[in-house]
């Protein structure tokens, strides 16, 4: 009996397209097949041994493809077809809320007027907004991309939000967090959010939590949430989110940015990379400022922010092109928009082929971030910034070494410093005294600690001593001999 | 490794085209050629149009015969197969997975409002193996 292999399937069957054999049945044929080619068994059959769903049987122009046809005589001169079904369909939801939670919910009138513009939008219309009705979305941090995200993912109206933060308001936040304004100095920051979410709109379920994110309580915060937007400023917060967002199966949309550049990104979406995946690790402690060392110009922030949001729209909408496995990098100083391949790292120890990190308790993120003092390290002495004031008052002899850039000295002065820029302190390590106290200082006490490090390390031997909380701790002292502020 | 496949002689071009009259159903075809090289699409029928056509689609095995043996005579073989996801994206969905024979190319297009939005290619060596995405170009003339 003649066998006939489809081009498509010839591959697994020594690129043969008519074959020969004396099997007089279906099931015979197919036994045949698999003896005769090992390879084809596994493209044939499925794991439990039946016929994969792309393969289809035909006797001349009848389909045998069901079981109970196989055992059939069939004659000699029969021609047996074995042919590919070809199939499939579009993917039936792309979004991140089950359709069960989409047909939960409804509009009343307003609701109706106040999305009007979603709904006329064909990607979006009422299953979309539906859609955006019953996410449940998690904002890690209300700073300057959390204001962003948090007003237009209300305005866009998501139903639950959850912004966490432990800050309260300072003046210096007003510069980028527009969600904040002078008569909410001082207090927590999740209290202008909540202001601000119920202004735009009281029907949403808003969430605060004025707290730290620790190991502790991170899956607490985020299990059961669609998503989170990691509007946080620093590396031990990123990745916590990270961990524990990968380990409770959440997407998170990132956005980060520092000086003129921002970045955005989606992370832990479908079996996409994660931030490990991106970054491995964190630079030493103090080598990378944060915005509120490092600045950043105020508008970007709100760029970033809103990218974040739209990511986030989109991925709970389920539409467009989004930034899993990509990086978008803006340079809003020379107004670059560049997007880069992310690729999913195969021996990452959180989403790798072989994990380490099992649960966010088992993981130091003070000691991987560097925030813990080194036991084996000699510990860093330090002054608090009573006791430099002091000292400074008595007049003691002592080398004060600023290790501030230029432009962050332009912005306040420290008397009697010497300037000793961090990348030129081994270089120029002659011009202290070993014989006499050196201090350091700079703006948080973070790159003081990095500079005393670099001397130790070039074998510099004379007594080192930090500025505890740097220079903005030391502003609300007075001097009386200055009588002004510092 | 990831594999590359090339367009040629306008066959993207033709592609589009019948996507964008299938639109809004799932428009569906054989892709001919050789090796990575697509030399000439066929559209064919897609048997649920007029049902459910605008999210799944289904080649009768018999046209994929008749076809592939027409293409035979002029010196090509079926490399794969195309189709459409009208208003959705251009990625596998579940059942594209189920039915994908190992080593053939798979073209998915994505088209919105009778307009070509991306088009993707798919490939996997084994029905076991996780499928990946492949490179597709246009040969350069």
């Amino acid at each position: 009996m003649k066998v006939y292999v489809s081009a498509t399937l010839r591959n697994f069957f020594g690129k043969n397209a008519n074959l020969e054999t004396a099997a007089a049945s279906i099931r015979e044929i197919l036994n045949w097949l698999k003896d005769e080619y090992p390879e084809s068994e596994k493209v044939l059959f499925d794991e439990n041994g039946k016929l994969r769903s792309f393969i289809r049987i035909y006797v001349g122009d009848d389909n045998r493809s069901s079981e109970d046809k196989w055992d059939t005589a069939l004659s000699a001169d029969s021609e047996v077809l074995l042919l590919p079904a070809i199939a499939g369909g579009a993917p039936e939801n792309d979004s991140i809320i089950p359709d069960e939670r989409r047909k939960a919910v409804s509009f009343d009138d307003k609701e109706v007027e106040r999305f009007g513009r979603h709904l006329m939008l064909r990607d979006i219309g009422v299953k979309g907004q539906k859609r955006i009705k019953a996410a449940r979305v998690v904002i890690a941090g209300a700073g300057a991309l959390g204001s962003a995200v948090i007003q237009y993912l209300a305005a866009a109206g998501v139903g639950t939000i959850k912004v966490v933060d432990f800050d309260d308001v300072s003046l210096e936040n007003l510069q980028s967090q527009v969600i904040h304004t002078s008569r909410d100095l001082n207090r927590p920051k999740v209290a202008s959010a909540k202001d601000i979410v119920r202004n735009i709109n009281r029907g949403i379920n808003f969430e605060a939590e004025n707290t730290k994110l620790e190991a502790e309580n991170i899956v607490d915060i985020i299990d059961g949430y669609d998503l989170v937007i990691d509007c946080t400023d620093n590396y031990k917060a990123r990745y916590l989110i990270n961990d524990a967002a990968f380990l409770c199966d959440i997407p998170v949309v990132f956005g980060a940015i520092y000086q003129f550049e921002g970045q955005v990104t989606i992370f832990n979406y479908n079996g996409g990379p994660c931030y490990r995946c991106a970054f491995p690790a964190p630079p030493p402690a103090g080598l990378v400022p944060t915005c509120a060392e490092g600045g950043a110009i105020s508008p970007l922030p709100g760029i970033i922010g809103s990218i974040q949001a739209n990511e986030a729209l989109k991925l709970i909408i389920g539409i467009g092109d989004h930034l899993s496995g990509k990086i978008l990098s803006v340079d809003s100083l020379y107004l670059r928009f560049k997007i880069l391949e992310l690729e999913k790292e195969k021996e990452c120890p959180l989403c790798g082929a072989h994990p380490s990190i099992k649960g966010v308790q088992d993981f130091d993120y003070e000691d991987f971030c560097g925030l813990k003092q080194p036991e084996e390290e000699i510990p860093i002495e330090g002054f608090t910034p009573e006791e430099l004031a002091k000292r400074i008052e008595n007049e003691d002899p002592m080398t004060i070494v600023d290790v501030r850039e230029p432009h962050e000295r332009a912005i306040q002065r420290f008397p009697n410093a010497i300037v000793i820029p961090i990348g030129q302190l081994a270089r120029r390590m002659n011009e202290l005294d070993p014989e006499q106290d050196t201090v350091f200082i700079c703006k948080q006490g973070m790159r003081s600690i990095l500079a005393i490090n670099t001397l130790r390390e070039a074998g510099y031997k004379g007594p080192m001593y930090n500025l505890k909380g740097g220079i903005d701790a030391m502003k609300d002292i007075m001097f009386s001999h200055e009588g002004a502020w510092l | 490794m990831i594999r590359k496949y090339l367009f040629c002689n306008d066959s993207e071009r033709s592609l589009a085209k019948h996507i964008m009259q299938a639109y809004p159903e799932e428009g569906c075809g054989l892709l001919l050629g050789r090796a990575d090289r697509i030399e000439k699409i066929k559209p064919v029928e897609n048997m649920v149009a007029g049902e459910n056509g605008s999210t799944y689609f289904k080649i009768d095995p018999l046209t994929v015969y008749k076809e592939e043996c027409a293409a035979q005579k002029e010196g090509m073989d079926v490399i794969g197969f195309y189709h459409s996801h009208p208003d959705k994206r251009a990625v596998m969905s579940k059942a594209d997975e189920e039915y994908m024979i190992p080593e053939m190319l798979y073209i998915i297009v994505s088209v919105s409002l009778g307009k070509v939005r991306e088009i993707r290619a798919y490939h996997r060596k084994t029905p076991d193996e996780k499928v990946t995405e492949a490179e597709i170009a246009k040969e350069a003339i």
